[in-house]
């Protein structure tokens, strides 16, 4: 059972096509989409699907609400530039990223022209709420073609969908697609092309007298103030059950008083004002469903029942998320070693290589022991990195990751945070920056900035070369629970469990204190699980590992070039009584970054940390990976001519305090250094996107000071705590 | 001054350069939105596009 399979053929036998309102657009320029749908739909994957890699990522003016767009070319040759906007369950703008999407498709975007057509994508499973957004897009009066997607899905799941009926119920093209494998693609493609030439979408259902007297003057008004006919009809509707006009009409002040006359009328007609848009729509879709979709058996469990009851479950549930995240953490350690063993190689080997072409002097040195050294130090770490967001995104497409929202709501809300608010710190895993940005789907301010105050505790992918270099060079690899673990994996795992309890410890301080409000429920849609697409997952990594690279060569190295110069200069006469090796570490006591880091050592002392670490850590509030290319300056390992990472390990092991003679740096010191980077906010990017974040401004600077302070505080006195505490208990 | 010495010099004085001009790029005071560019979360690119309106 499933629905019948509609080709070009089949549509064309909808309404013939007749001049529409748009009309053709001009051919120079690109065919304008813009694609909607309800979270979860597969909307992504769907615009991944049509773009490939075709892509660049902006933001919306104004906002820092992303903005994803892509191109494609028709069978005829002429481009098509597709905007993914954010998902929205309703154009009813709740959030932000709601807001966005209604005033693009009602021509209010500040920087965004009206589309030429729009795609909503509907998930074929649960058409019910879906329609409810298509009902609203289909009133713009623009070319719509609606994607039925996961269509496979809704099959399994017994659901016949009656395809050309609903084309006839829709007025539009409609076309099952199960974007993961890529099947209705070229069919979409074709429907988009063609939809201008189609008559444009309208309202499907008719008003009540009352309610379109009523609604009559509101609409003339948004029609007057520049809104397209059919758009203001929608609005109007729409602005009933909103408390007061959004932003977007701040300059139709004149509506409100229209709407409360409005609202009186519908009021003594015996309507509920807010209520009517829900009724008239669900009660058009009810229709809609009982003449399109048959059910061909009950719903008995699923394959995701099923494997809810074990995620969802009290006890198994959390046990379930836990070895989850070992499993991950393991095999980040585990699964990327010959990777990087095959790049510590490669960049051993060109080091090698380069500097046995070049002659002894400044410029040797510095390609050598700052380019190399630096560069290579932090690009071994790639395969790790691309390790993590491979795991990511496997957790995010198979649909776990919202279960894992769902298992953490509860804990959200004893700390008084919005159950929303997991999602931005699950994205500050990967990065701070769109953590924060990410908060802006949690409507209430209070909320927001606390979201934002913890996200960058939970530890990001720039914390990961750090964490990799510390644990490899000072955790033995005892293998635990039977061989399924090392210490090594279960060290990393630590620090991310120790980032995110801290984060909510720190919300619930703040909802506490400076933040204070109720904490208030969160609706949470469950996708059905499935299988990830290698698509989706490859163009995640390839993107974030080419964002790695792209650092690596910018930023790191322009960075180690001049660490390697501070570190170089000024040149003394060294002692010449002293072996080699004495008189490179004279040099480097007394060059530039020398005397800085003697001068912040008292600082670090008692953390246990000399001067060596001290620069490295300044340094790195320019990007966190930048304490492995310093250290690795700082060491010079590109004249050892063995591979970098390793070297460094070697040599972080075997350094010795020139005072004592002991060994410098020990496991305490180690696990020391890595909980301060678990909660330093070292970062200058977050920083930044915290103060426009918070306001601007005077107000966002304050709230990224007491941001970067609270996190400082937090970082010293942890690792104090470690470090003089594990020498109290004999440790180190 | 030696060549050698002469292109260290030339290097060091571009990284510095590129890295005082990334730091104002980023920390300057601005409302506008946006990441930081090669904050690590995404290429955020600015300019026109087949989506701006001019």
């Amino acid at each position: 059972m499933g629905s019948p399979p509609v080709t070009a053929g089949d549509l064309d036998t909808r309404t013939p096509g007749s001049t529409a309102r748009h009309g053709a657009p001009p051919d120079a320029r690109p065919l304008r989409v813009a694609l909607i749908g309800n979270p979860n739909t597969g909307k992504t994957t769907l615009f991944n699907a049509l773009t490939g890699m075709r892509q660049r990522v902006g933001n919306f003016a104004g906002v820092t609400v992303e903005r994803h767009e892509g191109s494609f070319r028709t069978d005829d040759g002429r481009r098509v530039a597709v905007l993914d906007l954010p998902g929205s369950y309703s154009l009813s703008a709740g959030s932000p990223d709601e807001a966005i999407a209604l005033e693009v498709l009602i021509g209010r975007g500040k920087d965004v022209p009206l589309p030429d057509v729009v795609v909503v994508v509907a998930d074929a499973q649960h058409l019910e709420r879906n329609l409810f957004l298509a009902s609203q897009v289909l009133e713009l009066g623009l070319p719509v073609v609606v994607a039925l997607n996961q269509i496979d899905a809704a099959t399994a799941a017994g659901l016949r969908i009656d395809v050309p009926e609903l084309i006839h119920e829709l007025g539009v093209t409609v076309i099952p697609t199960v974007a993961k494998r890529g099947e209705g693609v070229e069919a979409l493609k074709r429907a988009i092309a063609s939809a201008p030439t189609l008559p444009p979408a309208e309202r499907r259902f008719a008003l009540p007298p009352a309610a379109e007297e009523a609604l009559a003057p509101v609409a003339a008004r948004l029609e007057a103030a520049g809104l397209p006919r059919s758009a203001a009809r929608m609005e109007a509707l729409r602005l009933l059950g909103v408390p007061l006009p959004e932003a977007h009409l701040a300059d139709v002040p004149d509506v409100a008083p229209l709407l409360t006359r409005a609202r009186d009328v519908l009021e003594t007609a015996g309507m509920v004002p807010e209520r009517v848009e829900a009724e008239l729509r669900y009660g058009w879709i009810a229709g809609v469903l009982a003449r399109c979709v048959t059910r061909s058996a009950p719903r008995g469990r699923t394959v995701t029942d099923r494997i809810d009851a074990v995620a969802l479950h009290r006890v198994w549930g959390p046990v379930l998320f836990l070895v989850l995240m070992a499993l991950v953490f393991q095999g980040i350690f585990t699964w990327a070693t010959p990777m990087m063993d095959a790049i510590e190689g490669v960049v051993g080997w060109m080091g090698a290589r380069i500097g046995d072409a070049l002659p002894p002097g400044d410029l040797r040195s510095l390609v050598v022991d700052g380019v190399f050294a630096g560069v290579g130090g932090v690009l071994v770490f790639l395969p790790q990195i691309a390790m993590l967001f491979l795991f990511i995104g496997i957790l995010e497409d198979s649909g776990y990751m919202a279960r894992a929202a769902f298992l953490m709501d509860g804990l959200m809300r004893r700390v008084g945070l919005h159950g929303k608010s997991f999602i931005p710190m699950l994205s500050g895993y990967a990065c701070a920056v769109p953590g924060i940005m990410a908060a802006r789907t949690v409507e209430n301010h209070k909320d927001r900035l606390a979201t934002i105050m913890v996200v960058p505790l939970m530890s990001c992918s720039a914390r990961l070369p750090i964490y990799a270099l510390l644990i490899g060079a000072f955790v033995p690899p005892i293998a635990l629970l039977g061989g399924a673990m090392t210490l090594q994996g279960v060290t990393m795992l630590g620090m991310y469990f120790l980032g995110t309890i801290t984060a909510l410890g720190v919300a619930a301080l703040f909802k506490r204190t400076l933040l204070r409000g109720p904490a208030r429920p969160m609706i949470l849609e469950l996708p059905p699980y499935r299988r990830p697409s290698l698509r989706n997952l490859a163009i995640g990594v390839y993107g974030r590992s080419i964002m790695f690279v792209r650092r690596a060569g910018t930023v790191i190295l322009a960075l180690s070039i001049v660490l390697w110069a501070l570190a170089t200069y000024p040149k003394i006469t060294p002692d010449a009584a002293l072996p080699e090796a004495a008189q490179q570490e004279q040099q480097l006591e007394r060059s530039f970054l020398g005397r800085v880091g003697h001068a912040m050592e008292p600082a670090v002392r008692p953390l246990g940390y000399d001067w060596k670490i001290a620069v490295s850590i300044a340094a790195s509030f320019a990007a966190r990976e930048v304490f492995v290319s310093t250290m690795g300056t700082i060491y010079g390992v590109g004249d050892t001519g063995q591979d970098d990472a390793g070297a460094l390990r070697e040599k972080l092991r075997a350094e010795r305090d020139p005072e004592t003679g002991r060994v410098a740096y020990t496991p305490l010191v180690a696990i020391g250094l890595m909980v301060f980077y678990v909660y330093a906010l070292m970062c200058m990017s977050t920083i930044a996107v915290t103060v426009r974040e918070t306001g601007g401004g005077r107000t966002g600077w304050k709230w990224a000071g007491v941001q970067f302070a609270y996190m400082l505080a937090l970082a010293y006195g942890a690792a104090l705590l470690v470090y003089q505490g594990g020498r109290l208990l004999g440790w180190g | 001054m030696e060549l050698q010495t002469l292109i260290v010099v030339a290097l060091v004085a571009l990284a510095l350069l590129f890295v005082g001009r990334r730091a104002w790029a980023t920390l300057r005071p601005k409302r506008d939105a946006g990441c930081a560019h090669d904050c690590g979360c995404g290429p955020a690119q600015s300019g026109p596009s087949d989506w701006s309106k001019t």
